[in-house]
């Protein structure tokens, strides 16, 4: 059983990494104004384990930082730490009811906004090399500190993403069929759902 | 009795939570050199029966499992999947989910560096993989640049480098067009050819005729016929009974001949029949 | 999904790509030694010989266009509004109260051009290295097997997953799913969207898994690759000319300390105009780009 649990693992970051990217691309069809590049990396930290959930953010970052901008390889400390909480909340029970998702991701939101923002201060001074810098700069402009602005900037997306992030990973776990999950008794009881109901889901 | 390819004995299998096992009390031998052609209605059991002949049940897949499979004169059940790769490869039904590297080359040398196969040897035996499934030249490009037809020859030669003792296949054609179903029958019909020994599942009767020595019918996880093509698509009555056909030419002439031995089951065998009867 | 890799012939494409690593870091190593734009800006211009040498010259002009709009932004908000330092000492009196700091103006210009060289020497890499072969390298240098495979069958699985997606929408779509409905209407459609997507990839995961089994991927013992690495003269010789750098450039670290030479306001000036300067050409050339897409 060892072996299972292995290459399955091995499967199923890199469905994690290509998650973040669709799902990126995904809400930037449907013109919202949100990334949802994380929800590979909670779904991995849930579903296969904290750390696993970590090696899918890491990699998410390197494998976007090879292909597209570089500038995003020191955000990846952001993509690990929403993984490492989306699994803590998720232990916590957290994950039974829409109030407690939308709790735990603003929780998480706050946290990966201050973290980004920190990351973007110390390695590019304030910036992150893209389209939202310009609004960081114009709230300089207007007399804020620069870490103060990029913090302004980038709040409100990342705090709505966060909780965004973890409601979508919480409705699609619940409707998830249960043959296609490892763990799958743990996750239901981490989703509260494991009274009676799951007959009915593995019939369907 | 040391040297058959395959020997299943009394094999059971139930999923997990299942109400019923979806296989039933199966037994059947196969020799080397022989393919043996699996044919059923969905949900037969088919696929669960080739995972558990590769020994992906139960190594991978949880249930319950009764009997015994010994393939290439390993216990399936006793050793793990990755000691077994010498002895039986499996290809998928589909073509593009196997596939994972960037180009055509290096999804043939993946098997074969994980099994730790020397470089020089490798390049040889991607060049005769490749050839045989007709895809040389295709070397560098990538695997997701291939039809579906291309695709499923790739994953077909994948296997085939790594010289397994027997090659499995679930559905091959399934998911292809018609122009990818000829191509991937070609080159089974060119292994057979060369002496493979192997077990195919197939929904295209006909095909099947023409290159298994053994076919087994299953129906609801038990098997119910087992034999050469030929005893088992002559008798259609009982093959009508579970709600299977058999192929066109032998349905045209049950209407026509009455001695059971002169009921072909592929087309020249059928041509020769009819041109004997017309003499007569 | 293609990595940003050119094809090419080149002597930095022959290198080992574990050189090619070992050369960013040393160029990361180099540029954080040092607090002297001046220093920064001589990494940086050393680098471009080598993208023209490798014929990266037109892929690397594309991509480095992103990186010149963070610098612009970097060395003129921090110049004029970074409160570091001794904030009397301006270099550039723009208006009564707006001017360009001595002391922010060297954060900048040091910002700036770490960021150019550190971008020049990933882009240099990245652009000369094939995927597989930097999962090579990483395998050699006793990166687990399954790490390389991860990063490789990712660039795969992106354009799969991707096709589906679209496939799962056009789908939804032609089900009354509207995708110009409001906002509050387009959050709960991502459910419809993602479900199908999440299962149809939990499928192919579970295949993948299966497949990897088949092919021995768990099998114990040496794994082989059918690339070819060898480290050769031309790797050596690379890696002693960067260990003669990196030798001198931390014995003049020790000697000297952060700062090379004096920091003159000139210095400072011609890093800001400097940028400006090629930031204005990338932004005419897309007014231009665009203006004739118009036309056309």
């Amino acid at each position: 059983m060892k072996n299972k649990l292995s290459t399955l693992v091995v499967a199923m970051i890199p469905a994690g990494i290509a998650l973040n990217w669709v799902a990126n691309s995904i809400v930037e069809m449907l013109k919202l104004p949100l990334f949802l590049n994380n929800i590979g990396n909670v779904l991995n930290a849930i579903v296969l384990g904290p750390w696993w959930g970590v090696a899918t953010a890491v990699l998410t970052n390197l494998v976007i930082g090879l292909t597209t901008r570089w500038t995003i390889i020191p955000f990846a400390l952001v993509g690990a730490v929403v993984a490492l909480l989306g699994y803590w909340f998720f232990k916590k029970g957290f994950f039974k009811s829409i109030p407690k998702v939308i709790a735990a991701g603003a929780i998480t939101g706050v946290i990966a906004s201050a973290l980004g923002s920190a990351v973007a201060v110390y390695v590019f001074g304030g910036f992150a090399g893209a389209g939202v810098d310009i609004l960081t700069a114009g709230l300089v402009a207007m007399g804020n500190s620069i870490a103060v602005s990029n913090l302004i900037a980038n709040f409100p997306g990342t705090f709505l993403d966060k909780i965004l992030t973890f409601w979508v990973v919480f409705s699609i776990l619940r409707i998830f069929p249960v043959r296609f999950l490892p763990n799958a008794k743990k996750i239901q009881e981490g989703l509260g759902m494991n009274k009676g109901k799951k007959k009915d889901d593995k019939a369907a | 009795m040391e040297n058959k390819a395959i020997k299943v004995e009394n094999l059971t299998f139930r999923y997990p939570d299942a109400e019923s096992d979806t296989l039933k009390n199966i037994s059947f031998e196969l020799d080397y050199g022989e393919v043996l052609g699996i044919i059923g209605p969905n949900g037969a059991g088919k696929t669960t029966l080739a995972m558990a002949l590769k020994g992906l049940i139960p190594h991978t897949v949880d249930g319950e499992i009764q009997g015994k499979i010994i393939v290439d004169g390993k216990d399936v059940l006793k050793h793990d999947i990755s000691e077994q790769v010498l002895n039986s490869g499996l290809v998928f039904q589909d073509p593009e989910g196997q596939l994972s590297q960037m180009s055509v080359e290096e999804e043939v040398a993946f098997g074969l560096g994980n099994i730790g196969v020397p470089r020089a040897e490798m390049v040889k035996r991607i060049e005769k993989a490749l050839q045989t499934v007709g895809l040389a030249g295709f070397e560098k490009r990538s695997p997701l640049a291939l039809s579906g037809g291309q695709q499923q020859r790739l994953a077909i030669a994948s296997v085939m480098a790594m010289e397994p003792s027997i090659m499995m296949m679930d559905e091959p054609t399934t998911m292809l067009d018609p122009v990818g179903k000829n191509e991937v029958f070609k080159v089974l019909k060119s292994l057979k050819e060369k002496g493979m020994t192997g077990v195919i599942i197939e929904h295209e009767i006909e095909r099947l005729t023409m290159y298994c020595d053994k076919i087994l019918v299953l129906h609801e996880g038990e098997s119910i016929l087992f034999g050469t093509p030929k005893e088992i698509f002559s008798d259609l009555m009982l093959l009508k009974k579970f709600k299977l056909r058999g192929p066109q030419v032998t349905e045209v002439a049950y209407e026509v001949f009455n001695d059971k031995e002169q009921i072909p089951v592929v087309l020249d065998e059928a041509v020769q029949s009819f041109s004997k009867e017309l003499k007569a | 999904m293609n990595s940003m890799y050119v094809q090419g012939n080149s002597f930095l494409h022959q290198l080992d790509p574990r050189t090619k690593i070992l050369f960013v870091f040393s160029i990361i190593l180099f540029v954080f030694l040092f607090y002297d734009p001046m220093f920064q800006f001589l990494v940086t211009v050393s680098l471009l010989p080598i993208v023209f040498l490798s014929g990266l010259t037109t892929p690397y002009l594309k991509t480095v266009k992103f990186m010149f709009l963070l610098v612009f932004l970097i060395i003129t908000v921090h110049g004029l509004y970074n409160p570091m330092g001794d904030v009397t000492k301006v270099t550039w009196q723009l208006t009564e109260n707006l001017s360009f700091k001595h002391d922010a103006l060297i954060y900048g210009a040091v910002m700036s051009f770490r960021i150019l060289s550190i971008g020049t020497a990933t882009l240099l890499f990245v652009m000369s290295t094939h995927p597989s072969d930097l999962a090579n390298a990483l395998v050699k240098w006793k990166v687990p097997h399954a790490v390389a495979f991860m990063i490789l069958s990712t660039f795969q699985l992106i354009p799969i997953i991707g096709r589906e997606a679209k496939v799962i929408m056009e789908a939804q779509q032609a089900r009354c799913l509207d995708v110009k409905a409001n906002m509050i209407q387009r959050v709960k459609h991502l459910i419809p969207l993602f479900a199908p997507l999440f299962i149809t990839s939990f499928m192919r995961v579970h295949q993948m898994s299966q497949v990897l089994e088949c092919r021995g991927f768990s099998s114990t013992g040496p794994k082989t690759s059918l690339r070819e690495m060898t480290i050769g003269f031309r790797d050596y010789a690379f890696l002693t000319a960067i260990a003669l750098f990196a030798l001198a450039a931390i014995t003049l670290r020790a000697v000297v300390g952060g700062t090379l030479l004096p920091i003159t306001d000139f210095v400072l000036m011609s890093a800001l105009i400097g940028i400006w300067i090629v930031c204005s050409i990338y932004f005419f050339d897309f007014l231009w780009k665009s203006v004739r897409k118009k036309v056309v």
